[in-house]
């Protein structure tokens, strides 16, 4: 059947916006890349497509990562804190958890576990973080990450921008085991 | 007839010393105390002369429900057990212990709101109750048998329709540190020995009735689906603790653990737990798992799944099995409790040889929950076992009991973390054994007065956790300053309050518990950061004010306050806010009664009240600042030497303290100078006679004593 090319156009649209939702679900940000392959009939028109399509569509949302590029994902089942979870872990680990520990100390205030960086969506292998803390202590630039340990030598970090030592080193203590123990 | 709903109408009297059993109207009686501690602060003060002891006959044990208890409402599952607290010192005072699990419906489907049991029978009993057939049935050879045999028993005879609440031997052979249980894992602490006092071993009900909703169906219906929605995990937690897909937030300190890739590893077909999206009602369950919060990812493995009370879909009684201790320690290999029953065992040791959270701290878990749930033994909030820690470290064990009773126990095993020093020690407490086991059982105040041990002593060390009158701090300043702090003040034992404590660890930034705060109790000084306090403020004291009546009023509707209030929710489209006005939704459409929230707050004004009354008339003083609302040394002091309001520390100052103490008795209406409530305050809740009766007693403020 032949197709006139307003229905072609509907009919990558949807293919696009499904996708985008599609990867959101199973966790994960699309790269423009991977939707342009959706498009293929109408490279030409692509960036003002997908334009057009996040002004369409309030769920529909763009990252810019460092390099310029975009990544895509939808608000209806990612929020928008994981996805730039995802962007910064596929950036730069090393910078992600920067980020968090800054963030973490910013906001709630919390020195954040170690073994955190471990489950999903951080998903990094235990040598990866400790690589990465050596990086960190040995870079001027992030200075004000430090590392404190618990009573039951649980690794926390914090950023002394935001905490002071002794605070973070309460709330490690009191996160670890203090918690638990007034139920 | 009862016109209203909620209510099944009936308070049930038993008398065992003559076997008399009647009823009574609770509506007429009842109503403006709502039901649970509302109806057995009332009991008490109408019937317990003063002087009396928890033993003796003419005490009452008042098991009761509120309105909410066995309707569709979620987290209705609480039974408030009030009588004469056996722990309480230096003088036993009234107090109320809390158990979930199925009884509260049961009882409401009977067709009951309290029953109020009070003499003692000639040999043991049980007391069998099926709707409107009330029986005293002989428990003679029930008696000496743990709880778990005894409400098989009783189950054998009334049928699997039936719900058992029993005393183990530890309330047989009244141990003060003991529980009731029903429904394997819910049990109340304080009133075990109480009930062995009056010979009484069990209650075992049937109830095949309903209890009426007053309002409309799909009313109600639109209302349970709305307070479903603004349910968290496990103690209101808001936050899931590592990233999901649909939230913006994380806290690693949170109780929602649930997440993809996390399993009920002992299930018959392990089951993912997922990501839990808030809008997914029938997956609140899978949000929480108490074992492996307090043991460790260990715990993930052996999990069989959640369990919990009637109407409840938080369901923290975390079900483990661990066929391993069956083996090595005799024992069934399923277990299941929550918080401090599931760290019964583990938390008598300092250490365990492979770590705090490994195996050996499982098997301890496992080891205690069977001990203590069996025969029946209380923890006092976790105070027996950081008691047994400091007694024994500091050498006091070993000086106070002879060499023969301490050569007895096996010091290197406990030493060692052996958690089968646990067979060692749990018996001869439920069975009085020795002078250790004797002194442990009778609560710390006690305890110490045995042992020649000043309380001040006790309350120096900020670990030891003791805050007074035989009871530790429960959610105190350690976490939320001088609010936490007067709610310590208040109650004849631990606190049990989680209002505050289920605001503060919900796991939101603290802008966002800022704004709440603003919202709820008027300014974002209300809360602080955990060990970042500020000083005193007014919006403190009415958190303070608001927390304790929040807790009345859920245990006096039998709503559970361990898992509410609902003032934060999950939901990023309400900017997080949960409703503040869900209790009296609730009561009004159940009951007919309609009340807004100032309104039913007001009734929890009264409950907490007559608390107080009764604290004053068995105290038999009205200086209730300094003899009752008295606060432990170790809450001034810092091991730094830091000043107060430093960020890192939790201690607080002497001075904003006392404000503290004055800007909290201004929102109840107490006077100042010596905290009782006014002959005014009394009169505007609806208790002049209390008023009057306390001025016969001189035991009302005197007006030229208020300062400003």
């Amino acid at each position: 059947m032949n197709m006139k090319p307003s229905d072609r156009h509907e009919d990558t649209d949807e293919k696009i916006v499904a996708r985008i939702r599609q990867c959101s679900e199973e966790g994960r940000l699309v790269a423009e890349q991977e939707l342009r392959e959706s498009a293929a009939d109408q490279p030409e028109s692509f960036e003002f497509l997908l334009e057009n399509l996040l002004e369409r569509h309030d769920d529909l949302q763009a990252l810019t990562a460092r390099d310029g590029t975009r990544r895509y994902y939808s608000s209806r089942c990612m929020s928008g804190a994981y996805a730039l979870i995802l962007l910064h872990k596929e950036e730069d680990p090393l910078q992600l958890i920067a980020a968090v520990v800054r963030q973490n100390s910013r906001d709630y205030p919390r020195p954040v576990p170690l073994d955190i960086f471990g489950v999903e969506p951080f998903g990094m292998a235990a040598d990866e973080v400790s690589d990465c803390i050596q990086k960190l202590a040995a870079d001027k630039a992030h200075a004000d990450i430090l590392v404190i340990e618990t009573a039951t030598s649980r690794k926390f970090l914090y950023s002394a921008q935001y905490l002071e030592p002794a605070h973070a080193a309460l709330l490690a203590e009191w996160y670890d085991v203090g918690q638990a123990n007034n139920p | 007839m009862n016109r209203y709903g909620g209510w099944s109408g009936k308070v049930l009297h038993i008398d065992l010393s003559n076997r008399r059993i009647w009823t009574e109207d609770t509506v007429e009686r009842y109503k403006e105390y709502l039901g649970g501690t509302g109806i057995g602060y009332k009991v008490i003060w109408d019937e317990v002369p003063t002087g009396t002891k928890p033993f003796d006959p003419e005490n009452r044990i008042v098991y009761a429900v509120g309105p909410l208890a066995g309707t569709g409402a979620p987290c209705n599952g609480r039974t408030a057990i009030t009588t004469l607290w056996p722990t309480c010192s230096p003088r036993p005072l009234v107090a109320s212990g809390h158990m979930g699990g199925q009884f509260a419906a049961k009882l409401k489907y009977a067709g009951y709101d309290a029953i109020v049991v009070k003499g003692k029978a000639a040999y043991p009993v049980w007391i069998s109750i099926v709707d409107q057939n009330v029986e005293i049935q002989d428990g003679r050879r029930l008696w000496g048998k743990g709880i778990r045999d005894a409400t098989m028993a009783i189950t054998q005879i009334m049928g699997t329709d039936s719900c058992v609440a029993a005393i183990g031997q530890a309330g047989e052979n009244l141990v003060p540190m003991s529980v009731v249980m029903n429904s394997v894992s819910h049990s109340a602490g304080g009133i075990g020995s109480v009930m062995g006092s009056k010979n009484l071993k069990a209650i075992g009900v049937i109830g095949t009735g309903s209890v009426r909703i007053a309002g409309k169906k799909d009313e109600w219906e639109k209302l349970i689906k709305y307070h479903l929605s603004l349910l968290g995990a496990n103690n209101q937690h808001v936050v899931p603790n590592a990233p999901q897909p649909w939230a913006e937030f994380y806290n690693p300190a949170t109780r929602w653990v649930g997440s993809k890739g996390r399993f009920w590893g002992a299930n018959a077909r392990p089951v993912e737990t997922g990501t839990c999206e808030p809008q997914n009602l029938n997956r609140i369950a899978y949000r929480t798992n108490s074992a492996a919060f307090f043991m460790g990812d260990i715990a993930w493995r052996y999990t069989v799944r959640g369990n919990g009370c009637t109407s409840c879909p938080v369901r923290c009684h975390t079900m483990i099995k661990v066929p391993s201790v069956t083996a090595k320690y005799g024992i069934p290999s399923v277990g299941q409790n929550t918080c401090a029953g599931l760290m019964f065992g583990s938390l008598f040791f300092r250490k365990f040889p492979d770590g705090p959270k490994g195996n050996s701290n499982l098997e301890a878990c496992m080891v205690g929950m069977h001990l203590a749930d069996d025969l029946g033994v209380w923890c006092n909030y976790l105070q027996m076992q950081r008691d047994f820690q400091k007694l024994y470290y500091d050498g006091i064990i070993e000086k106070k009991l002879g060499s023969k009773e301490f050569n007895s126990y096996s010091w290197k095993k406990y030493e060692q973390g052996d958690p089968s020093f646990l067979f060692e020690l749990f018996p001869r407490i439920a069975a009085k054994d020795g002078e250790l086991g004797t002194a442990l059982g009778l609560g710390t105040g006690y305890l110490l007065e045995r042992w020649s041990i000043a309380e001040k002593e006790w309350g120096q060390e900020k670990e030891v956790c003791y805050w007074k009158m035989g009871h530790p701090k429960h959610h105190s300043t350690e976490e939320a300053g001088q609010c936490g702090l007067l709610i310590n003040l208040q109650y004849n034992r631990d606190a049990q309050c989680h209002s505050h404590t289920n605001f503060i660890r919900n796991g939101l930034p603290l802008d966002i518990q800022k704004q709440l705060a603003s919202e709820i109790w008027g300014a974002p000084e209300a809360v602080d950061a955990i060990g970042a306090y500020t000083p005193m403020h007014p919006s403190k004291a009415r958190m303070a004010k608001w927390s304790v009546l929040r807790k009345e009023l859920h245990d006096s509707l039998s709503l559970c306050n361990w898992m509410g209030p609902w003032v934060a929710s999950p939901l990023k489209k309400r900017g997080y806010r949960g409703d503040d006005s869900i209790e009296s939704m609730l009561y009004s459409i159940a009951t007919g009664d309609k009340k807004d929230r100032q309104e039913l707050d007001a009734a929890a004004e009264r409950i907490f009240l007559l608390h107080r009354a009764l604290t004053i008339r068995d105290m038999g003083t009205v200086e209730m600042r300094t003899k009752h609302d008295t606060v432990p040394d170790w809450v001034f002091k810092d091991a730094s030497g830091r000043p107060p309001f430093t960020k890192g520390s939790v201690h607080m100052d002497c001075k904003d303290v006392s404000l503290a103490i004055d800007l909290f008795y201004d929102q109840m209406g107490w006077d100042r100078a010596t905290g009782a409530p006014t002959a005014a305050t009394y009169r505007k809740f609806g208790l002049s006679s209390i008023a009057a009766e306390l001025g016969r007693r001189n035991l009302l403020p005197s007006p030229k004593a208020k300062r400003e």
